[in-house]
């Protein structure tokens, strides 16, 4: 399970983090019960401040991907439906962006199908 | 064995320490110079830089030990030898890291080199997590050297030897004074042994992809442990004047004999199996800047305070953090009171 942070992205490198193991709990790569490093762990080999990487292990808790054991590290947690409200106002969000820059709704429904069909082969988006 | 044949062989291997050092590291890092492809290692201009370090080294080395030597005796060799050839080893290896630095930027090949992403293996990351609560075996020798010097007290001589040399005790203490400073030693013991084995939880100086540093994670695990050993080692060899033992000089000298070898011995075999053996690949993040003479870690955005080194073997400041001055003049302030203290 790799993770890759580019240190001079416009996005955020908490955002990266949590982008990336959302995009990996999606495509199956880690699977509920598995655990991810410490905070202190992953920020020494990734090199970025302690905050950086505790601010996306807490939005992942917040969002229910996760559970945080303090020092310990974290642990991926079962999937629920606890968060789908947050998912649908964020995904219609997606789409009205989207709908804004001209995309029309068959080249919507084909890149939900892409997505999907690509997360379910174990890729990540 | 006469002091001054024991100087002279210790004299020897620490030069010969110094001129391998270019030799002591991964094989994608030259004179402090990181590359990303390792078969750098084995350029020609590389390799003459290396023997020409190796030379220099060894043969003011020798120009110090002859000369020191007719001026007076072999402990002069510590006294004035020591610093000079430390002082030299330091120099040569800046000049030497300018040189391959300059040389790395004229080479059109090293295009794996990335300023900007940084690949990490979650899961080696977990599964490689070092607990520190092992670094608490290191308070058993403490309690046990309390608990021996207040069972033992009444049948320990009056006297308790202190120091040795390698014709047995040259130095005691009344009894009573003795276990204080016993159990002095085995805390302070206790205390280094701890902090150096949770700072060598670090992770590697080296950065990009997982394939950078290979052997790195079994690296640390070993001598993580081996520090814990290490110090085990240390305390037992500091407990043995509370132990009611026959023969006190020759268990002493049996423990020395073993466990020099092994304490020198077994972190240069674990660098080879773990870090020296392997071929590093893939990209890497060039931090060359941050590394002043390859030497002294100045980072600003690194949050760490102790890093590794960038060779692998051992560990250094961070040094744009105010804390590892403070660290930094703390360790050469208890360095300086004990050797006053010593004398």
């Amino acid at each position: 399970m790799l993770l890759t942070v580019d240190l001079q992205s416009s996005i955020p490198i908490y955002q990266q983090i949590r982008n990336q193991i959302v995009a990996q709990v999606a495509a199956g790569l880690v699977r509920p019960g598995e655990k991810l490093p410490t905070i202190r762990a992953l920020a020494n080999q990734l090199q970025v401040n302690l905050h950086t990487v505790n601010k996306a292990y807490q939005q992942l808790a917040q969002e229910g991907f996760i559970d945080l054991l303090g020092r310990r590290g974290a642990i991926i947690v079962q999937p629920s439906t606890k968060n789908l409200q947050q998912t649908k106002k964020s995904f219609q969000q997606a789409v009205t962006e989207a709908v804004a820059q001209g995309v029309s709704c068959s080249a919507l429904q084909q890149l939900v199908i892409q997505t999907y069909q690509q997360l379910k082969a174990g890729k990540t988006v | 064995m006469k002091q001054g044949q024991v100087l002279e062989i210790s004299w020897l291997l620490l030069v010969l320490l110094i001129a391998f050092e270019p030799w002591l590291t991964r094989k994608n890092v030259i004179f402090g110079v990181v590359f990303s492809q390792n078969e750098f290692w084995t350029a020609s201009y590389l390799k003459k830089l290396r023997w020409l370090y190796f030379g220099l080294i060894c043969l003011v080395g020798i120009m110090i030990n002859f000369s020191v030597q007719s001026f007076g005796s072999a402990i002069n060799l510590i006294i004035i030898g020591l610093p000079l050839i430390l002082l030299l080893g330091i120099i040569a290896f800046g000049v030497f890291h300018r040189l391959v630095w300059r040389w790395q930027e004229q080479q059109p090949t090293n295009h794996l080199q990335t300023k900007k992403r940084v690949t990490v293996d979650l899961k080696e990351l977990v599964t490689n997590q070092l607990s520190p609560w092992w670094l608490g075996f290191l308070l058993v020798m403490p309690l046990l050297a309390g608990y021996l010097a207040v069972t033992n007290y009444q049948v320990l001589p009056a006297s308790l030897p202190i120091h040795y040399s390698l014709n047995g005790p040259d130095s005691w203490l009344p009894k009573q004074r003795a276990c204080w400073l016993i159990l002095a030693n085995q805390v302070l013991l206790a205390v280094t042994f701890i902090v150096t084995g949770y700072l060598t939880r670090q992770a590697a100086s080296v950065h990009g992809s997982p394939q950078a540093t290979p052997g790195y994670y079994h690296f640390r695990r070993s001598i993580y442990f081996f520090m814990i050993f290490a110090g085990l080692m240390s305390q037992i060899i500091l407990l043995t004047p509370l132990l009611k033992v026959n023969h006190l000089t020759t268990w002493l000298n049996f423990l020395g004999l073993f466990s020099l070898p092994l304490l020198i011995g077994l972190p240069l075999l674990f660098f080879w199996l773990f870090i020296r053996r392997k071929k590093p690949h893939g990209p890497i993040i060039d931090d060359n800047s941050n590394w002043i003479w390859g030497m002294i870690y100045y980072n600003r955005n690194d949050p760490a305070i102790f890093v590794q080194k960038r060779s692998g073997l051992g560990f250094t400041f961070n040094m744009a953090h105010q804390l590892s001055w403070v660290y930094l003049i703390a360790f050469l302030g208890l360095i300086t009171i004990l050797g006053v203290l010593a004398n």
